[in-house]
C-alpha cells in the first residue's frame, strides 16, 4: 500500500467518525451495545425463573398438589403496601399489623391448599414461593425498564441498567441458589442467630420451654443465671417475633432483667472475613422495624442494657446453606457469650439471650 | 504495531483472570453425627428432611443411637 493509498484511507476514516459524531449516530449504536447486553442477562434472569417455577410445581406436586398453577398465580404477584409514612403516629402499630396480616395471608393460602402436610413442611412451601416470587419481581422490574427505555430512547435510563446488571444478576443466582436450602431445609447462614441459641440451650439445663407467637422461649440456669433463650420455633422454615416477645417477657419480668443480648448474621464488607465475630451495642436484628423497636423499648424502658454478637458473611453465605466455616464461628460464638455473661452480670442475673435469624433445619 | 498487538494479548489475559475469579464455588451439604454413647462423631451426606438434633443412625462404632450434631455447607473442586 502506497503512502497516497493509507492517507486517503485515513481521510475516509476520520470522515466516517466525523459523520458519526455530528448525526449522533454513535450514541445509537452505543445504545444498541447497551440494550443488546441488558437483554442476554434479562435472558438468563428469565431462564431461572422459569426453572425455578418448575422446581417448585414439581414440589407441589409431590406434596399432593395437582393444580399448583392457581396457588402459584395468587402467591407470585401478593403485594404489601407500606404504610403511610408522611404521617408518622403509630407507623410501626400500622406496619406490624400490615406485615402479620401478609404473613397470615400466605400461610392461610397454602394451609388450604395443602391441608395434609405438617406445619414445618407448610413453611418450606411458603419460603420457597417467596424466592420464586423475588426473582419473578427482579425480571419484570428489569424488563420494564427495558422496554420504557428502548422505547423512550433514554440513553440515562439504559446506561444505568446496564452497569447495574452484573449486580442484579448476581442477586438473582444468589436466590436460585437459595432454593435448594429452602426446599429441603437446610440451615442457612442467616440461621447463626437460632444456631448459636440451639448450641447454648444445649449446654445448659433448660428448665421449661413455651412457644409464644411461633417463637420459642427456653428458660434455663446457666453459670448460676437465669437465662431465658428466645428464638423462632423450629426446625420449618420460620423467624417468629423475637421483639413482640422480648417486649412481652420483660413486661412479665416487671423489667427485671439484667442483660439482653440479640445474636444475629450481619452482611460483612468486601475485604472481611466470613464466619467473623463482631460485638458491639443494640439490637442485632434485620426486620423492617417493629420487631427491633419493640426490642429498644423494653430496653430502655426498664434501663437494660442491650448488647448485640453478630457473625459476618456476605448475601450468598446468608441466604445458602451455612458455610463449615460460619457453622464452626457459631461454636466460637456461644464461648464469646459465655465471656460476655460473666463481665457483664453477676450471679442469679436474668439474661434474655435471643437468636435472630431464619430457624430452618434447627429445632427448639 | 508491536503496542497495540501487546494490549490486546494484555485485554484477553485480563478477561480470562477475571472469568476465573468470578467462577462461584459449588458446595455439598454434609451431616456431621455424633454417637450419643461414646461421643464418636461421622460425617455424611445430608439426606431431605434432616434438621440438627434428629436422632438417625446407630454408631458403627459402640451402636448406640447418633445425633445430628450439624448440618453445612462444604466446599467442592472440581
Amino acid at each position: 500500500m502506497s503512502s497516497t493509498d493509507l492517507s486517503t484511507l485515513l481521510q475516509v476514516a476520520w470522515l466516517i467518525i466525523f459523520i458519526l459524531i455530528i448525526t449522533g449516530l454513535y450514541q445509537r449504536i452505543q445504545l444498541k451495545l447497551w440494550i443488546l447486553n441488558i437483554k442476554i442477562r434479562l435472558n438468563t434472569i428469565k431462564s431461572i425463573f422459569e426453572e425455578d417455577k418448575i422446581r417448585v410445581k414439581n414440589m407441589l406436586r409431590n406434596m399432593g398438589l395437582a393444580t399448583s398453577e392457581v396457588l402459584l398465580t395468587r402467591l407470585l404477584d401478593f403485594f404489601t403496601i407500606e404504610p403511610v409514612s408522611i404521617e408518622p403516629t403509630d407507623i410501626i402499630k400500622r406496619m406490624d399489623h400490615l406485615l402479620r396480616l401478609t404473613e397470615n395471608s400466605i400461610k392461610k393460602l397454602v394451609e388450604e391448599a395443602l391441608p395434609n402436610i405438617g406445619k414445618n413442611e407448610r413453611s418450606l412451601v411458603e419460603s420457597t414461593i417467596s424466592i420464586v416470587a423475588a426473582i419473578g419481581l427482579i425480571y419484570k422490574i428489569v424488563r420494564h425498564y427495558i422496554i420504557q427505555g428502548e422505547r423512550e430512547e433514554n440513553y440515562i435510563l439504559i446506561m444505568q441498567l446496564t452497569y447495574l446488571m452484573p449486580q442484579i444478576l448476581k442477586i438473582t443466582k444468589i436466590y436460585h441458589e437459595a432454593l435448594d436450602a429452602f426446599m429441603y431445609g437446610k440451615p442457612i447462614g442467616d440461621g447463626v442467630g437460632p444456631l448459636v441459641a440451639y448450641m447454648l440451650a444445649e449446654k445448659c439445663n433448660v428448665t421449661s420451654k413455651r412457644v409464644i407467637d411461633d417463637t420459642s422461649v427456653l428458660e434455663a440456669v446457666y453459670k448460676d443465671r437465669k437465662l431465658i433463650i428466645v428464638k423462632a420455633e423450629g426446625p420449618g422454615s420460620n423467624v417468629g417475633h423475637p421483639g413482640a416477645v422480648i417486649n412481652r417477657i420483660v413486661e412479665e419480668l416487671n423489667g427485671n432483667v439484667n442483660l439482653i443480648l440479640t445474636i444475629d448474621a450481619a452482611l460483612k464488607l468486601e475485604g472481611e472475613d466470613s464466619g467473623s465475630i463482631a460485638e458491639g451495642v443494640g439490637a442485632a436484628i434485620g426486620d423492617p422495624g417493629p420487631e427491633k423497636i419493640a426490642i429498644e423499648r423494653a430496653a430502655s424502658k426498664y434501663n437494660i442494657p442491650l448488647r448485640a454478637l453478630v457473625i459476618k458473611m456476605d448475601l450468598r453465605e446468608a441466604l445458602t446453606v451455612i458455610r463449615k466455616k460460619i457453622y464452626e464461628s457459631c461454636e466460637a460464638a456461644v464461648s464469646y457469650i459465655d465471656r460476655i455473661i460473666e463481665e457483664s452480670t453477676t450471679k442469679g442475673s436474668t439474661i434474655i439471650i435471643a437468636g435472630i435469624g431464619n430457624t430452618m433445619g434447627i429445632p427448639g | 504495531m508491536a503496542l497495540l498487538i501487546l494490549l490486546v494479548l494484555y485485554m484477553i489475559y485480563e478477561s480470562y483472570i477475571k472469568k476465573r475469579r468470578e467462577k462461584e464455588s459449588t458446595y455439598v451439604t454434609r451431616e456431621a453425627l455424633i454417637c450419643l454413647n461414646c461421643r464418636y462423631v461421622i460425617e455424611k451426606d445430608f439426606e431431605p428432611g434432616d434438621f440438627i438434633g434428629l436422632i438417625k443412625d446407630t454408631c458403627p462404632r459402640c451402636g448406640g443411637k447418633m445425633k445430628i450434631k450439624g448440618i453445612y455447607g462444604v466446599e467442592v473442586r472440581i
